[in-house]
């Protein structure tokens, strides 16, 4: 045995499928529970001494709940408590933790349970709102614990994200492997974890099993799951399979994009299950009155450059330089986040003192509402994330961005590859280019053409229609109401 | 229909129990009584691990099989045995002049393969885990510059007196 792999006498993990209970079906255990309880022991020891299948817990847990139902005296049978004993024995604490979840949730004695964890909860993010719109959208049916792995208010992720959080609670658990590195940095990367070592993310995987249902939302593979409905939030595979890897045994996957569902296939070898677009709620009502020369693009400055504001900066000097006539009165609005010492930034800036103020502006840390001001205003927008890039990770997996101009009208003249693809519509709804010849070819056909633009910011804002919270939170609760009535056994699996 | 709040209560106390044991309970392992993490991938062994592994797969390949090795034959029957076992020799005797040679000559064969295997197979792996080896050694030295260049930076922050932030705007772009 390589070093790699730990010594144990435990048999590996095999999710227990539904259906059957050692070959027998529901309706046998309910008739054999009210019958003759003993011979319900013999049958469930049985199924576990046979080879033909686990105990499955649905199974087991509809024919005690409606035999509980079926009850005629004010007290529980002294054999559930050997049955329990008899479950806790065979297939672990967990198993039958879960099923007294289950139970009581279908008898109606509590609302369902239900986790979210986002390890970046303190930071703001698209990733991290997706998280708070689930909770925010599941709030009534559920009761929610956003598990969060610092500090962090209810208030303030209701402030950052415009959403109503009063009915959930916040519980930090903290990862002994990260504390030190955390702060110092605020940030932790899951790739830093020693695959020779013991599963730093257990911690986490122990709180999933409190609830009835858990969500791992910051796509962490290395969370196992082991509550009794778990869904997995990828909004892109970033690392490899390993030795820790558990996406497997979630019971869904819900994929932002179909960009990432296409490297979910390719890097995990996994089907994903469920396509939720992330909301945008950028929308305005639609004012061509208000619209000026602006080309606009809104995205962070980061360090690495990997928006590529600079290349966007060049487009622009070039776009003039050939074209100076047809780009007399426009401007580039760079907007997006940035920390207080960017080199980055201050490249941008070097580089903007080249172009009259007139003709450019960089709008750094600006308020949501000042942005959604210069959505409005502007014509065009710019991205050229992707561009030139061989990294899958850095391709856009979405574009929330893109779609926020959309929603104000402003025409996107985008990279064509990651989710930016299935956003824009070639011609109805903006344009898209593979390299930086079409990208000024089609940006100065919008410019010409007033009528083309035009009709494309009417397509861009009609196709902006279909991000919205609203489509997002009713795809998200019809989602779990069909999990939810399977779980609450209303509806067959 | 059962007195629904003390049977809740009931259900709520073993419920209860159960929490408090899974509380108790530090290893995942042993809540659910089975082993959770995978056996590790060729991409996480080391060089001396791969070498090994390596080894141990294509150990089979050294088995030097004599399928020409007269086959001992018995049987349990005691009045039909002997007889059955008698008419099979007496194929064999007659049929190993032609079987023979087909036989050889398809032993020679594999044997000049499990030899091309063993030649130029396994160094061709393990040439690979030493070009892996080099890359991993390439990564670790970078690693470490990163993580000089790190601590340099930090140095200059708490020279300018500014927390090292990150991530922190608020500003809803991407």
């Amino acid at each position: 045995m390589v070093s790699g792999a730990r010594e144990t006498s435990l048999p590996p993990y095999r999710k227990s499928k539904g259906g059957v209970m050692g070959g027998y079906s529901y309706q046998n255990l309910l008739e054999t529970l009210s019958n003759s309880p003993s011979e319900f022991m013999r049958l469930l020891e049985t199924g576990y001494s046979e080879e033909r299948g686990e105990v499955s817990l649905p199974a087991l847990c509809r024919s005690l709940v409606d035999w509980i139902r079926s009850l005629s005296g004010a007290e529980l049978p002294p054999v559930f408590s050997d049955i329990i004993a008899l479950v806790k024995e065979k297939s672990g604490i967990q198993f039958a933790y879960n099923l007294m979840l289950r139970m009581e949730a279908a008898l109606g004695y509590r609302k369902p349970s239900l986790g979210i964890y986002d390890n970046a909860f303190h930071f703001i993010g698209g990733a991290q709102k997706y998280g708070c719109t689930i909770a925010h959208a599941l709030q009534e049916q559920f009761d929610i614990t956003l598990i969060a792995n610092t500090d962090i208010s209810v208030q303030k992720l209701q402030e950052w994200y415009d959403l109503d959080l009063q009915r959930c609670r916040i519980k930090v658990v903290r990862i002994p492997f990260y504390a030190a590195k955390e702060a110092h940095s605020g940030v932790f990367d899951a790739g830093e974890v020693d695959l020779k070592g013991d599963n730093p993310f257990h911690i986490v995987s122990k709180e999933s099993g409190n609830y009835d249902f858990f969500i791992n939302n910051c796509m962490l593979e290395m969370v196992f799951p082991l509550a009794n409905v778990s869904e997995l939030v990828c909004h892109f595979p970033e690392r490899e399979i390993s030795r820790f890897f558990h996406v497997d045994k979630y019971d869904h996957i819900i994929y932002n994009s179909e960009y990432t569902a296409e490297w979910i296939k390719k890097r995990w070898n996994l089907t994903p299950h469920k396509h939720i677009y992330p909301p945008v709620d950028m929308e305005s009502e639609y004012s061509p009155e208000l619209k000026k020369n602006i080309i606009l693009s809104a995205s962070r400055f980061e360090l690495s450059g990997n928006k590529q504001q600079m290349e966007m900066i060049k487009a622009f000097m070039r776009l003039r330089r050939n074209h100076p006539q047809t780009l007399k009165g426009w401007k580039l609005v760079l907007a997006g986040g940035s920390t207080e010492l960017n080199p980055y930034l201050e490249k941008i800036k070097n580089l903007t003192s080249l172009l009259p103020a007139e003709n450019c502006e960089l709008k750094i840390n600006i308020s949501a509402e000042e942005l959604k001001r210069t959505y409005a205003q502007a014509k065009l927008f710019w991205h050229f994330s992707g561009l030139g890039q061989r990294d899958p990770a850095r391709v856009e997996h979405f574009g929330m961005t893109t779609v926020e101009a959309m929603q104000n009208g402003c025409v996107p003249v985008v990279f064509k590859g990651g989710g930016l693809k299935e956003i824009v519509k070639e011609g109805i709804s903006g344009a898209l280019f593979s390299n930086l010849e079409e990208q000024q070819k089609k940006s100065l056909d919008l410019i010409t053409d007033s009528s083309f633009m035009s009709r494309l910011a009417r397509g861009a804002v009609e196709r902006g229609k279909q991000f919205t919270k609203k489509i997002f939170m009713s795809k998200v609760r019809e989602h779990f109401s069909r999990l939810l009535s399977i779980y609450l056994f209303k509806k067959e699996a | 229909m059962a007195e629904a709040s003390e049977i809740k209560q009931e259900i709520q106390s073993l419920r209860q129990e159960l929490a408090e044991a899974r509380e108790n309970t530090e290893q995942i392992e042993q809540l659910l009584l089975r082993e959770i993490e995978r056996e590790p991938g060729l991409w996480e062994y080391d060089f001396d691990e791969l070498e090994a592994e390596i080894w141990r797969r294509f150990s089979t390949l050294e088995e030097n099989a004599d399928c020409l090795a007269q086959e001992v034959r018995f049987s349990s029957r005691k009045v039909t045995g002997p007889v059955i076992i008698r008419l099979r020799n007496l194929f064999r005797s007659l049929s190993s002049p032609f079987s023979r040679s087909v036989v050889a000559k398809n032993k020679q064969f594999n044997l000049e393969q499990q030899n091309f295997v063993n030649k130029e197979s396994i160094p061709m792996h393990l040439s690979v885990i030493l070009t892996l080896q080099k890359i991993k050694d390439r990564l670790n030295d970078l690693e470490e510059k990163v993580f000089r260049l790190r601590q340099e930076q930090e140095e200059w922050f708490q020279e300018l007196g500014k927390p090292p932030s990150r991530r922190t705007e608020k500003v809803k772009v991407e």
